[in-house]
């Protein structure tokens, strides 16, 4: 078993000391995802780009970061919670060293032991005002001598909040950092290109994902609410294996129908297009394949825009290969649907990466937009969504192979009509 | 009047009352406007402007709508030169916006969006009534000027929510830097109406789900700016500015870019988390009736991991069992994500997970029932078959707790008193040292990702003086580490403080539930 520093907690000394002293050693070593080779080459990637952008040390606190980094995933990371409990937790990184120290609260202790593969792991005092914990990392960071240059921390992430991070900041200026920059850009870049174990559980996502999707062809009538509709989902995906998602499997029906409408008590009704567009989960990596679904006989001239919508996945496999520009592309598919007479319809169409996520966001940081043809270019073994939102609810998720994107999902990318 | 198409009779018929208050007022746009979305051809509309225009017919200064380049135009006419045509003066802007014509749309000229965007207007579905939100509103408002701000700009999602009732699956949260998490709402000290900002595509959304009159919809890109641009425009940038800094959203970059930007307008810019999430821990009684709903879906669901609990199933599994019964009840999804944790994992705030659950395994829950966005937390503690008399023991005296709690808490009890009368139930029972945690926090609306509100009460904590008032409602936490290497007993149950009494959500019994 590997060895945990747990001596060097200084709370939660009073608490369940009797029974949980026992308890101790008794979680089961962690079954992470990764082998520790692949997490022990993310760092050697992070350590080198932040060598390459000046920067020192990076304290992480985004769930994805400290999920990639090391495994751990938990159920609450005090986002809203009362200001007596701060979302100190976090990873940090130092370029000089081939090893990560993680940071949490005693009560997360378990978790880690069953989560994380994290060797270093050191316990603020229990929750209580941001200083108490901020003195224990700056005092345990300074003990390295990790402090004094430039560090960076995710500005564009939602955890820690501004007021905290703005805390955290002045605590590094504090004990002697240079200054504390944004380095959304520089983690989040380390986690585009997916290794084949990454993709492997994309595909087995939208394996799960898929399992939805014929579960809800299956069981969708009018007289169903959107909410029950949802339920049939998620138990389907439950026993193919799929957790929870980042954002709601949201099913979305009749004439108020939009893609980010929440899944309500609505009860569907013959005549309705229905929205549904489930992500599946495979240790944090999701894969997002929406659906229209036409409760009754739909008209030929929707069956119809749906299948030139379709059509234009051909193109991106066709266009979209890697090292190509993402602007060349999103001019071809715009072209593409201009030709076909369906432009008009546009809402969304693009893509954005996939991958890691959890609650309350799955969409990631590199996207393109078919309307604004966004400057950029494709990667190789990178996954992306693929919304050809032409008045049509058609999204699936390609992985992007030396020749070209390959659709992750086998299911019809067609209308789907049910109950007719 | 000519007979004209039964369209026109009918527009007439039903506009004549109008037509003559306009004349009176000089508005011609809404005739107009009226017109052309009743599909009326544009001669049809100009016979109108000719008949009605409190400008005279077809001199100087009439109204005249032409169909130019496939779009329509409205031209005021200029007085006649010598020897020259009729001369058009551009449109004003506020009725070159009105020069829509439905035939644009069914030609395909126009785009779906700009269509559904100008025609679609779904009913509301708002879960309280206007009084309620204008009373909340005004609430708001008080605080604001006790606090000396002017100007509150909502970022939180239970917030916005709060205040308008939109709600949304997604709020760009932690998206593309490029995708900046702007949506809001603004909230001014002096005015009783408020603006909802929002992006295009959740136009329809906001107008399904929210009561607010005023949506400003801004584009993609350069959100902040355009934010500040409107409220400028509005005459409400001066004074202090509160922003909720606490909160996850915006995320910091986004925050501070939209402070910069106010500061440049010569406000001041300060932290207002505390706002509306003190307007929000007094719950009227519509919400406390949401909230008793919410608290029959809980049960619901954990009465369907009950029946559903078998060895040999996933963590994942079961807790979809709970989503499954629950969402069939009606109710909504978790703001966290709900808890079946087995075996060592009991003493974790893990996910569900793909470990199956083993028979002599302890088996944590934790959900809560969601219905219009509120909360009410329930967990409970099964057994796999029997457990050993020491683990029987300890959960049992955890489980009395309950009584207590019930026969203690009433409206206006002192935090302190609670805490108290708990902690010396536990110690008495001899499993004090063994607490995991014992406290709650306070309940209501929640969106993802995080149920727990944000007023918590521990017994290791101070109180000082705080008191339960009635309408607040918060869960109690009792989990126990166990003997045997059992892993934690939890125990949870929402509390709701009314005016003359406070009474426990949850039907489902606390004794540990024991699965053969």
């Amino acid at each position: 078993m590997r060895s945990v520093e747990r001596a060097r907690f200084s709370g939660d000394q009073t608490a369940g000391e009797r029974n949980r002293r026992v308890f101790d050693g008794l979680i089961p070593p962690p079954d992470p995802p990764f082998t520790l080779k692949e997490y022990a080459e993310r760092l050697q990637r992070m350590r080198e780009q932040m060598a390459r952008e000046g920067i020192d040390l990076l304290y992480l606190m985004s769930p994805a970061a400290m999920n990639y980094f090391h495994g751990y995933k938990a159920r609450w990371y005090r986002e809203e919670s009362s200001t007596k409990w701060p979302a100190l937790a976090g990873t940090a990184i130092h370029v000089n060293h081939d090893r990560l120290i993680h940071f949490d609260y005693p009560r997360e202790k378990r978790l880690l032991e069953g989560t994380s593969v994290a060797e270093h792991v050191r316990f603020l005092p229990y929750e209580g005002i941001p200083a108490t914990g901020l003195e224990t990392i700056m005092r345990e960071l300074g003990a390295e001598g990790w402090l004094g240059g430039v560090v960076g921390m995710e500005f564009h992430c939602r955890l820690p909040n501004r007021a905290l991070s703005q805390i955290i900041e002045f605590a590094f200026i504090h004990n002697g950092c240079r200054r504390v920059i944004d380095a959304t850009i520089p983690i989040r870049s380390v986690r585009r290109v997916k290794s084949p174990q990454e993709i492997a559980y994309i595909e087995q996502a939208a394996h799960i994902c898929q399992v939805a999707h014929e579960t809800v062809r299956d069981v969708l009538r009018s007289g169903m609410t959107e909410l029950e509709v949802y339920g049939e989902a998620v138990r389907a995906m439950s026993r193919a294996g799929g957790e929870t998602s980042a954002i709601e499997s949201s099913v979305s029906s009749g004439p108020s129908a939009t893609p980010h409408a929440m899944t309500s008590r609505r009860v569907i009704q013959k005549g309705d297009l229905v929205f549904f567009s489930p992500s599946g989960v495979y240790n944090r990596y999701h894969a997002n394949v929406a659906r229209g679904y036409f409760v009754g006989d739909p008209p030929s001239d929707l069956i119809e825009r749906y299948r030139t919508s379709a059509a234009s996945y051909a193109l991106l496999m066709d266009h979209a290969k890697p090292g190509e520009s993402t602007a060349k592309v999103c001019r071809t598919l715009k072209q593409y649907y201009r030709d076909t007479g369906i432009w008009h319809l546009h809402g969304f169409v693009g893509g954005y990466e996939l991958g890691i996520a959890f609650p309350p966001d799955w969409v990631g940081e590199f996207y393109f937009d078919v309307d604004q043809e966004t400057e950029g270019v494709f990667l190789e073994n990178e996954v992306t969504s693929y919304e050809s939102g032409v008045g049509t609810a058609l999204i699936d998720t390609f992985v992007y192979e030396a020749n070209g994107p390959r659709r992750l999902s086998e299911f019809p990318a067609e209308l789907i009509a049910v109950d007719n | 009047m000519r007979a004209g198409c039964a369209g026109l009779s009918k527009f007439i018929s039903g506009s004549k009352r109008m037509i003559e208050r306009y004349k009176r007022a000089g508005g011609v746009c809404d005739v107009i406007r009226r017109g052309l979305r009743a599909g009326l051809p544009v001669r049809e509309v100009n016979r109108l402007l000719q008949r009605y225009s409190p400008l005279g017919c077809r001199g100087p200064g009439a109204w005249i709508c032409v169909d130019l380049r496939h779009k329509t135009h409205l031209f005021k006419t200029k007085p006649r030169r010598k020897g020259q045509g009729t001369d058009i003066e551009s449109t004003p802007p506020e009725l070159e916006r009105l020069a829509i014509s439905k035939r644009e749309t069914m030609a395909g000229r126009m785009s779906n969006r700009e269509a559904i965007q100008q025609h679609c207007h779904p009913e509301l579905d708002a879960p309280f009534s206007l009084q309620e939100y204008s009373d909340r509103l005004n609430r708001i408002r008080d605080r604001m000027a006790r606090e000396d701000i002017d100007l509150l700009y909502l970022s939180d999602p239970e917030s916005i929510y709060y205040v308008s009732g939109y709600r949304a699956a997604a709020y760009a949260s932690n998206g593309p830097k490029e995708w900046q998490p702007m949506g809001g709402i603004a909230v001014h000290v002096d005015h009783d109406r408020f603006i909802l900002f929002e992006g295009p595509d959740e136009l329809i959304l906001a107008r399904n789900t929210s009561v607010a009159r005023d949506i400003r919809i801004f584009e993609s890109l350069a959100k902040t700016e355009r934010v500040v641009a409107a409220l400028k425009s509005e005459g409400w940038l001066a004074g202090t500015v509160g922003l909720e800094m606490w909160s996850f959203r915006p995320n910091r970059a986004v925050s501070e870019q939209f402070q910069e930007l106010l500061e440049g307008e010569g406000c001041r810019v300060i932290d207002g988390t505390d706002i509306v999430r003190d307007v929000r821990a007094i719950k009227s009684p519509q919400e406390l009736s949401y909230i008793e709903t919410a608290g029959r879906i809980a049960d619901i669901g954990m009465q369907a991991a009950i029946d559903k609990a078998r060895s040999g199933m996933t963590e994942i599994e079961l807790h979809a069992e709970m989503t499954y019964a629950m969402a069939k009840a009606g109710g909504e999804l978790n703001a966290l994500p709900g808890m079946v944790n087995a075996g060592p994992r009991s003493c974790s705030l893990g996910t569900a997970s793909r470990r199956r659950i083993m028979p002599g395994d302890l088996v944590v829950l934790d959900t809560c029932g969601v219905y219009n966005c509120y909360h009410a937390d329930v967990a409970r503690t099964f057994s796999i078959g029997k457990p050993s008399p020491a683990v029987a023991r300890q959960i049992e005296l955890s489980s009395r707790s309950v009584e207590v709690l019930k026969s203690t808490i009433r409206p206006h009890i002192p935090v302190s008193e609670l805490n108290s009368v708990m902690k010396d139930y536990y110690v008495k029972a001899g499993i004090w040292e063994d607490r995991w945690w014992i406290g709650g926090y306070e309940f209501g609306i929640a969106f993802a990702p995080d149920w727990v509100g944000y007023h918590m009460y521990d017994p290791d904590y101070d109180a000082g003086e705080r008191v339960f008032r009635p309408g607040e409602v918060v869960n109690f936490e009792s989990m126990f580490y166990l003997p045997d290497n059992a892993g934690v007993s939890w125990l949870i149950n929402t509390i709701m403080f009314k005016d003359a009494e406070a009474e426990l959500l949850s039907e489902i019994t606390s004794d540990l539930i024991v699965i053969e």
